[in-house]
């Protein structure tokens, strides 16, 4: 896949450091820097870990979809 | 934020997918987590033995660059801790602590959780990527590594976690 921008490699870079700001603040939001919500999943305790990978999976994938029909 | 609460885990997984689908746009690159700890690995051992590891094909093609640390990956894994604290730290979540169960020993978590570290990492670059780089960013993409990925990784978590059980409970 490549991108529709032109950009200089110090604004990739920033683009970079954006995303994982945001990717970091989802994961600890969703409590994911607790390791029993991460094994909680095997033990039928926790399903925060299927619930928010298969939200953003469901999330990006009908994105991804939609641009390359709208394209 | 109220204090150690977390949100839906359908409004970060929301958040998430939108920060992916962003990032597919803007920048034509998924997320990924484990390559930069190849990176800095091969520019570690580069400078102790720069002759062996530069031979190595494996890391010759990220210390073949003019500036391998300038890397779309580890800036992203950096925005991922600096989110994370930002994140812990406004929602009053922040505590340093030992986690572990309390019938764990001390000496056996950290005996575990390394042994553990050294087997993801192996595993992640095995499959050219770790539950972001692979399940999250090629499953998004229907990619079929990416939901081989995620079926493997489920089975063995329950196989390995009901084996593993009396160190959790």
């Amino acid at each position: 896949m490549t991108a529709p921008f032109e950009m200089s490699d110090a604004a990739s870079l920033g683009l970079a450091l954006l995303f994982g700001i945001l990717f970091g603040l989802s994961l600890e939001r969703s409590g994911l820097g607790d390791p029993h919500k991460l094994t909680g999943v095997f033990y039928f305790q926790d399903f925060t870990v299927p619930k928010v990978m298969f939200t953003a999976i469901v999330v990006a994938s009908t994105g991804l979809y939609l641009l390359s029909t709208s394209a | 934020m109220r204090k150690g609460t977390y949100w839906s885990p359908y409004i970060t997984g929301t958040i998430l997918g939108l920060s992916l689908l962003a990032s597919f746009y803007a920048a034509g690159r998924g997320f990924g987590a484990s390559g930069p700890f190849s990176i800095v690995a091969g520019v570690v051992t580069n400078a102790l033995a720069p002759g062996y590891t530069g031979g190595l094909k494996y890391f010759s093609r990220y210390l073949d660059l003019p500036h391998p640390l300038l890397d779309w990956g580890l800036f992203l894994l950096i925005g991922v801790f600096l989110g994370a604290l930002a994140s812990a730290l406004s929602s009053r979540n922040f505590k340093l602590m030992f986690d572990k169960s309390s019938s764990m020993s001390v000496r056996n978590r950290v005996f575990t959780a390394f042994g553990g570290g050294i087997l993801i990492g192996f595993a992640a670059r095995l499959a050219r990527g770790c539950t972001s780089g692979v399940a999250l960013t090629g499953g998004s993409q229907l990619a079929l590594a990416g939901w081989v990925f995620v079926i493997a990784m489920f089975a063995s978590g329950f196989l390995f976690a009901a084996l593993f059980r009396r160190y959790w409970s």
